[in-house]
């Protein structure tokens, strides 16, 4: 029996990177003493303030998408693992193999926008290590207020970019044990 | 086969479309709530304040020792927020304000952390320049004392640095014998 055993392990480090995610996030942003904290990742971003913990509820739904998404990709990874050869096998790759390098790339892409945004209103984040923040504060006292803001991408994100990895050479993977598996024309079995 | 590929394009849209539609039923009545999280809202709405961020206040007088030419300032500072802030530091220019002398510095003497809205002494120390208070006797040999302000003041409190310009009539500062 044939197992595309790149199959095997991109599921497993799927399932992997979305149990995990739930505890550690992908990106962290820390303002000052923990004034403001940002704990992000495709299936759990949490904000604090002022010492105050808050979630906005569409992130909250998107986050879902992605854990389910990553759920999905997961299973049917390790499904199709044990059964590339039949002739449902390549819908099974194609539906999961993308999974996990869209939701890669939405939070790439989502991270960078946001930071764009925030610099757009004067304020400008580090997407990694770390800088410092000055705010010209019009209050009576007439005060120049800087802080500084350290970010960091989080082991988890390491581990999805891998498991992305692995997923990509499933399917190249895939490739090889079809092409190896078609019998010759003309040949008696 | 196209049913094996129908359902995993069907489980592709519920999954994208289930979490949203929920969450869209859920806010049905309150759409803003979906990006304002409840503690925004209640900022908008002037519910809740944001707490000040103030610089520390001079208390009581400086003290100073012609002597040694050892100079100490107390400040009082709150707290504003729910959670600990360490004060990591506290400096300024001493000047003599009618004359316009810059007589010496004073900084914070060690790190002090207040808990969630404590109010509590900062002590801070320097030396007053020996020369600066000569200039001064030197300008007006009767002056007995010179009143003293703090000029380009920093804070560093919770990681946030303020740079207030000028914390004016701190107090009066002896100058001693001739």
């Amino acid at each position: 029996m044939k197992i595309n055993m790149f199959g095997v392990v991109a599921g497993v480090l799927t399932l992997v990177v979305l149990a995990v995610s739930f505890f550690m996030p992908w990106w962290t942003l820390i303002v000052g003493e923990n004034l403001l904290v940002v704990n992000a990742s495709p299936v759990n971003t949490t904000f604090g303030a002022l010492g105050a913990g808050f979630r906005l509820p569409l992130i909250s739904a998107l986050n879902l998408i992605s854990a389910l998404g990553l759920a999905a990709s997961g299973l049917i990874l390790l499904v199709y693992s044990f059964l590339p050869a039949r002739p449902y096998s390549k819908h099974l790759l194609g539906f999961a193999y993308r999974k996990p390098l869209y939701i890669l790339v939405g939070f790439i892409v989502g991270l960078v926008v946001s930071v764009f945004v925030v610099a757009s209103f004067g304020v400008s984040l580090p997407l990694f290590g770390s800088k410092t923040v000055t705010l010209s504060n019009n209050l009576a006292f007439g005060a120049t207020i800087s802080v500084v803001a350290v970010a960091g991408f989080g082991l988890p994100f390491y581990l999805a970019i891998l498991a992305v990895a692995f997923c990509l050479a499933a399917r190249m993977y895939h490739s090889h044990i079809t092409i190896h598996t078609e019998e010759p024309l003309g040949v008696e079995v | 086969m196209d049913l094996v590929k129908l359902l995993l394009v069907l489980l592709s849209v519920l999954i994208v479309v289930v979490p949203i539609v929920g969450v869209l039923y859920i806010y049905r009545d309150n759409l803003s709530g979906l990006i304002l999280p409840p503690q925004i809202n209640n900022l908008l709405q002037g519910n809740q304040t944001l707490p000040s961020i103030q610089p520390p206040q001079p208390t009581g007088s400086p003290q100073y020792n012609p002597q040694t030419g050892a100079y100490s300032l107390s400040f009082t500072y709150t707290n504003p927020l729910d959670t600990p802030i360490t004060i990591t530091n506290l400096q300024g220019q001493v000047k003599a304000t009618d004359y316009n002398i810059i007589l010496g510095n004073v900084t914070l003497s060690q790190p002090l952390t207040l808990q969630p809205h404590q109010t509590a002494n900062i002590n801070t120390a320097g030396t007053i320049d020996p020369n600066a208070v000569s200039q001064i006797k030197a300008q007006n040999p009767s002056a007995t004392s010179v009143a003293v302000s703090l000029e380009k003041v920093s804070v560093t409190a919770g990681g946030v640095s303020l740079q207030v310009g000028e914390i004016s009539n701190v107090g009066q500062i002896p100058l001693g014998g001739p």
